[in-house]
């Protein structure tokens, strides 16, 4: 499975969306992804990537977009592989 | 005699239970006030015993343990859970307090993982502890390895379910709603009128027939 791929799952399976709900998706832009999805969804990308994400890295996950960003310069993670 | 110390850090309840000058540990959340308070009062601890396995009720159980030297009681997923950052919750601990108190903390919260308790059980487990009747039951919903501990049949200790004024939270990782409707919900709805409550966070009370 490619980072995009677990990427995009740990969304699906938190959030119950589909592929085409992804893009331009944001916090509290859904009711699943409130506080609690929101502390799953940080918890399943330090499980799939093997990080730990700070505290204002995570504060600052604010959208599907931004998410990717944070991941890639941040803690590395190749989306393009 | 039971006492109550809330940790500081998520004010969660840990507590002591007292007889013939020995006392059970119910979630050792606060190490140092735990050890304070039983030194002061010269109680010597012959059990620690979890709720469940979330971060907040287990901080310093290894402490607590290394100190006494004292086996641990914990449903066998809670054993299994406690062992792993993500299924206690730890990784996650700093936000958790972030979203519930608006703050982020003034230090990073610790990343850790328990070891295994000494008696572990599947579903139920009783013991007679200095004249006193315990059963445990597991509870699964909050988390899988959720346990209902009644003392004498007139005291429970819950968790994180029945938090006064609060509903029961299935959402976290590892919660089921699922669980909670076909297992908890009766087991919590069967707890009699006029039971004292004593939950993870929050005041203790009095059950009502139309509270949980």
């Amino acid at each position: 499975m490619t980072n995009l791929e677990k990427y995009d799952n740990a969304f699906k399976l938190n959030f119950k969306v589909s592929d085409e709900d992804l893009p331009g998706l944001v916090y509290q832009g859904i009711f699943e992804w409130d506080s609690v999805g929101h502390m799953d969804l940080m918890a399943d990308f330090e499980a799939a990537y093997g990080i730990q994400m700070s505290t204002k890295d995570v504060l600052d996950f604010t959208s599907y977009e931004k998410g990717k960003k944070i991941l890639t310069e941040r803690y590395g993670v190749n989306f393009d592989e | 005699m039971i006492e109550c110390i809330a940790s500081e850090r998520i004010e969660t309840n840990c507590y002591l239970i007292e007889e013939e000058g020995h006392a059970l540990i119910i979630d050792p959340s606060c190490g140092k006030f735990i050890i304070d308070k039983l030194t002061e009062k010269g109680w010597e601890p012959d059990y620690i015993i979890l709720t469940h396995e979330h971060y907040d009720h287990i901080w310093d159980l290894e402490e607590v343990r290394d100190h006494y030297g004292i086996p641990v009681i914990a449903s066998s997923l809670c054993s299994e859970r406690v062992q792993s950052i993500q299924t206690n919750l730890s990784s996650i601990g700093d936000i958790l307090i972030y979203f519930k108190t608006g703050e982020e903390p003034s230090e990073p919260g610790k990343r850790f993982t328990c070891r295994a308790a000494e008696i572990t059980f599947d579903e139920t487990y009783t013991m007679n502890w200095r004249g006193h009747d315990f059963e445990f039951q597991r509870i699964p919903g909050h988390s899988p390895g959720s346990v209902l501990i009644t003392m004498d049949q007139n005291s429970v200790f819950t968790g994180d379910y029945m938090i006064y004024g609060e509903p029961d939270m299935t959402r976290l990782k590892g919660g089921s709603k699922k669980d909670y409707d076909r297992i908890t919900l009766p087991v919590l709805d069967a707890i009699p009128a006029d039971f004292h409550v004593y939950p993870g966070h929050g005041p203790d009370y009095i059950k009502k027939n139309d509270t949980k």
